[in-house]
């Protein structure tokens, strides 16, 4: 088969957005575990309907906030670092109409269902080696977002896989591949008059 | 060979040839196209032929839609000549073909005009002379000496394919297994299957929704087999999404692993002549009989007729088959066999021929094929990159070389607007008298990642472009459809479920026009070794899971061969392919079971059960670095197969599986074929878990216990 574009994809960078992140981050604030400081960005290809879009992010935990020090990153944290990646990457592409579906929602849209229909579904992790620093990267890519219709079976879905990496300075490193579903997703727009 | 001109000798003898016996022409195409040479209508010049002993003449003419342009002898008319020519040496009963080899002394005296008589006679060792006149006896050419050569079929390379069909066998009764109990029908039930006695006896639960099954499955109620009802008056993206979603949830939950989940429907399949199959409900067969490849023995089809669905349900239940149909209570479960082959009209060289994804590499194969076989003088090349796909001017250059016309338009082949602009476009003494449907794209997913975006894209290539053509060419009653699909439609294709089921879509079209009495055929075609047509993707893993399976790819001989064929066979949907001849023959290949009516007698597949049990007895007792290295062994023998390596040591224990090629589908048969040698069920999940092979076989010994 041919593939249609020969050439590299356009990737195009959106810088850290603090004031995003600091409202996408509020349910996490009075637990004090806002762990995540900064995020850019990259989408790859040129519109909403090709995007890929990956989140760089930087990361601090002063102090665990649910458990005594381990001295080591351990799963848990690995998932609300997720958390926190995932809800910000979703609130910045549909801020931004970063990619299909969420390029039609708006933001009241999120925001109505950041807590109660953004769900994880599946989740993996691996631990290669030890991550001990406080300050750490992580990264998240969306592999795809699955537009599901209603049917006899289930409700409307949007299921979103994704790929997730944390590294440190001292060579530690997990991975993992994570599936979020959204429920109750805005009804598609209905199509332009005419078509 | 050089030919000079001469005003020639003055010939006149008696025409007819006296005592000679007339050669039926019909006849005489036949016994060429058993040794590999197919002509198509427009270079059959042979009008009129007899033969005495080793002696020919005949009268050969132009189809009346090639010009003479500006040949004193046209090519075509000493072509056709020829082709007389050649009848005696075709006694001997080997299955040679003939062929024109060393000319010597070729004399054109006059212009030859549209028609020629020929006389031909036998020189020495496999040598002829001939003698062309016109109508009146004048000198045309003559030829002192042609060497004629024999060539095998196997050097024509047109031999080997074959030209099959699906059809429908009653299915051996079932073996004492129990009425259905314990049963569970899963969402609405489009069917009719509840509501009598039977049914509520049996039916141990109804759930509505996915979320009251998975409530059940909380409870431990997990039900031995899930029926679920397929809506084939549904659109197809819908009835296809519904389905996909099915599948998906049955694979990741981890507590239906040992449940199995049966789609029914009614008409997704055609058994008897005259059925008419939905294409929703036969595209929801291609998905799931690629899940089936994937995933052995956790998704079953079952097609109904009209009468008391339940007490067919009940009738199937009775079988293991993977695919059934159930006709007046009597169960069916599809076999290819050979396709009868009749006389049908070719081509009409007169007529253009539209070919959608005509720039494409079988769409060029065939518009080339066209254009010198059978005399098409027009076509249109269709495709979405039109005049800018690589290669587009020069095969107009290479089209035009033939003398044919091809204009290569920018069109989506899903856009009826601008397919009937295309049409309105055509010289009105060139009307549109076929299209052939050769565009389309794969998008490959396992089932378990297929999303319904990957669904859209290849459906919208091959089934509503499909449609598009349809709606264009319903009001033209003799211009013949051309459906190209694939035999993955009609197998399942692992990794290809989107593909699969668009395929079985195409060919349910294809039966849905001849219902309608309109011209059309869906040609399901096996894998073609061009290369870059779809195939050139493939990796050294798939070309060896195929020939395991019992397919090989057709030379472009064989291919265009079986186009000619199977335009003059009945059917609606053929396939055309080739086989693996060793696998057929070889009693352990693991045929898929529409293989099985052609291939050698199986040993009945009890033997990896007892091949498991033999492992793991090996292992029992054995020190634990021991048991760890048999399972390594395992491992890379398997790995190797599924590869195409040629054997486990070619396999490095600490490389990453992902290094070495492994995808998700290789990943699946990996963990699939190391089930079935340990006995086993391991988590499909395995290999991700465990990277390489020493980790994957040190996981695996624990697991083993
Ligand atoms: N090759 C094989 O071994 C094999 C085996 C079984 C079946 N088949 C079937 O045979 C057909 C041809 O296969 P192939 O190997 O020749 O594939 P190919 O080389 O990829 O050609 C497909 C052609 O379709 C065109 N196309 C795709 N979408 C289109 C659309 N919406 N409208 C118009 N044109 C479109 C493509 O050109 P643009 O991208 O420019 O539109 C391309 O020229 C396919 O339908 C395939 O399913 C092939």
């Amino acid at each position: 088969m041919h593939t249609t574009s020969p050439t590299e994809p356009d990737v195009v960078q959106y810088p850290d957005d603090p004031e995003l992140l600091h409202r996408v981050l509020t349910p996490y604030r009075a637990k004090n575990c806002e762990y995540l400081k900064s995020a850019v960005i990259l989408r790859e290809g040129r519109t909403p309907e090709t995007a890929k879009l990956t989140a760089r992010c930087t990361f601090e935990i002063p102090e665990s906030c649910y458990i005594d020090d381990t001295g080591h990153f351990n799963s848990v944290e690995f998932n609300i670092c997720y958390n926190q990646m995932a809800y910000y990457l979703t609130a910045k592409a549909v801020k931004d109409k970063l990619v299909e579906p969420l390029s039609r929602w708006d933001m009241a849209d999120f925001w109505d269902r950041q807590l109660g229909n953004i769900l994880i579904t599946d989740f993996r992790s691996a631990f290669r080696t030890e991550m001990r620093g406080r300050h750490f990267r992580g990264e998240m890519e969306i592999i795809d977002i699955a537009e599901w219709e209603g049917t006899d079976l289930r409700e409307p879905l949007l299921v979103m896989r994704t790929k997730c990496r944390y590294w440190d300075e001292f060579d530690g490193d997990s991975f993992g591949e994570v599936t979020v579903a959204i429920t109750n997703p805005p009804a598609p727009a209905a199509p332009a008059a005419g078509q | 060979m050089s030919i000079t001109q001469d005003s020639g000798p003055a010939a006149g003898s008696a025409w007819p040839p006296p005592d000679a016996e007339p050669v039926d022409p019909e006849a005489l195409y036949g016994r060429l196209a058993d040794r590999g040479l197919r002509y198509g209508p427009a270079f059959r010049g042979v009008r009129r032929a007899w033969r005495d002993g080793a002696r020919m003449s005949a009268e050969v003419a132009l189809d009346a839609g090639v010009p003479t342009g500006d040949f004193l002898l046209h090519p075509a008319l000493l072509d056709s000549a020829l082709h007389a020519a050649v009848v005696p040496f075709l006694d001997g009963d080997d299955e040679s073909a003939q062929l024109p080899f060393a000319w010597r002394g070729v004399r054109v005296h006059g212009p030859a005009g549209r028609a020629v008589r020929v006389r031909i006679t036998p020189g020495d060792d496999r040598t002829i002379g001939l003698e062309l006149t016109d109508g009146e006896g004048r000198p045309v050419a003559t030829v002192d000496s042609l060497v004629v050569r024999s060539v095998s079929p196997e050097q024509l390379g047109a031999r080997g394919g074959r030209l099959l069909r699906t059809v429908w066998r009653p299915v051996p009764p079932a073996t004492g297994r129990p009425a259905p109990q314990g049963w569970a029908l899963l969402g609405a039930d489009h069917l009719g299957l509840t509501g009598s006695p039977a049914a509520d006896r049996a039916l141990a639960a109804v759930h509505p929704t996915l979320r009251s099954l998975v409530v059940a499955l909380r409870e431990r109620r997990v039900p031995e087999t899930v029926l679920v009802c397929v809506d084939g008056s549904a659109p197809l993206a819908n009835a296809l999404q519904r389905a996909l979603s099915l599948l998906q949830e049955w694979l990741f939950d981890e507590r239906l692993a040992d449940g199995r989940l049966v789609f029914v429907t009614r008409g997704g399949v055609a058994v008897r002549p005259g059925e008419v199959p939905e294409p929703a409900a036969a595209a929801v067969w291609g998905l799931v009989r690629s899940a089936q490849l994937e995933h052995p023995g956790r998704f079953a089809l079952v097609d109904l007729d009209a009468d008391a669905p339940w007490r067919a349900v009940e009738a199937a239940a009775g079988s293991d088959a993977a695919q059934l149909a159930v006709r007046q209570g009597a169960l069916l479960h599809p076999r290819l066999a050979a396709a009868a082959k009749a006389a049908r009209p070719g081509w009409d060289p007169r007529r253009s021929v539209l070919i959608t994804g005509g720039t494409g590499s079988l769409g060029r194969l065939v518009a080339r094929h066209l254009a010198e076989r059978h005399g098409v003088r027009h076509l249109v090349l269709l495709s979405r990159r039109g005049p800018d796909a690589p290669g587009a001017r020069e095969l107009v250059d290479e089209l035009a070389g033939f003398g044919t016309e091809a204009k290569v338009v920018a069109c989506d082949a899903g856009d009826l607007a601008a397919l009937r602009a295309v049409v309105a476009a055509l010289p009105p003494e060139h009307p549109l008298g076929a299209v052939v449907h050769s565009a389309g794209v794969t998008s490959d997913a396992t089932v378990g990642s297929l999303t319904p975006r990957l669904l859209d894209t290849v459906l919208a290539a091959k089934v509503d472009s499909a449609l598009a053509l349809h709606r264009l060419t319903e009001d033209l009653p003799d211009c013949a459809l051309v459906l190209f699909s694939s035999v993955a439609g009609v197998l399942g294709s692992a990794g290809q479920g989107n593909y699969a089921a668009a395929n079985a879509a195409l060919d349910a079209l294809a039966h849905r026009r001849r219902a309608a009495g309109l011209p059309g055929v869906s040609l399901a075609w096996g894998l073609w070794a061009d290369e870059d047509g779809m195939a050139s993707g493939l990796a050294a893993a798939d070309l060896a899971r195929m020939a395991r399976s019992g397919l090989a790819a057709l030379s472009v001989e064989q291919g265009l061969a079986l186009l000619d064929d199977a335009l003059t066979a009945e059917d609606p949907v053929l396939v055309p392919l080739r086989l693996h001849e060793d696998a057929l023959r070889s009693p352990d290949a693991p045929l898929p079971e529409l293989l099985l009516d052609l291939a050698a007698p199986r040993t009945r597949a009890t033997a990896p059960v007892a091949d498991a049990d033999a492992f793991r007895a090996r292992l029992a007792g054995r020190p634990e670095d021991e048991r760890a290295q048999e399972v390594l062994e395992l491992v890379r023998a398997q790995v190797a197969v599924v590869l195409g390596f040629t054997g486990g040591e070619e396999v490095e224990p600490h490389r990453e599986f992902s290094a070495i090629g492994f995808d998700s589908l290789t990943n699946l048969e990996l963990i699939r074929r190391l089930t079935a040698a340990t006995g086993v069920r391991l988590p499909n999940t395995l290999a991700f878990d465990h990277p390489t092979p020493v980790e994957l076989a040190n996981s695996m010994t624990k697991l083993l216990g």
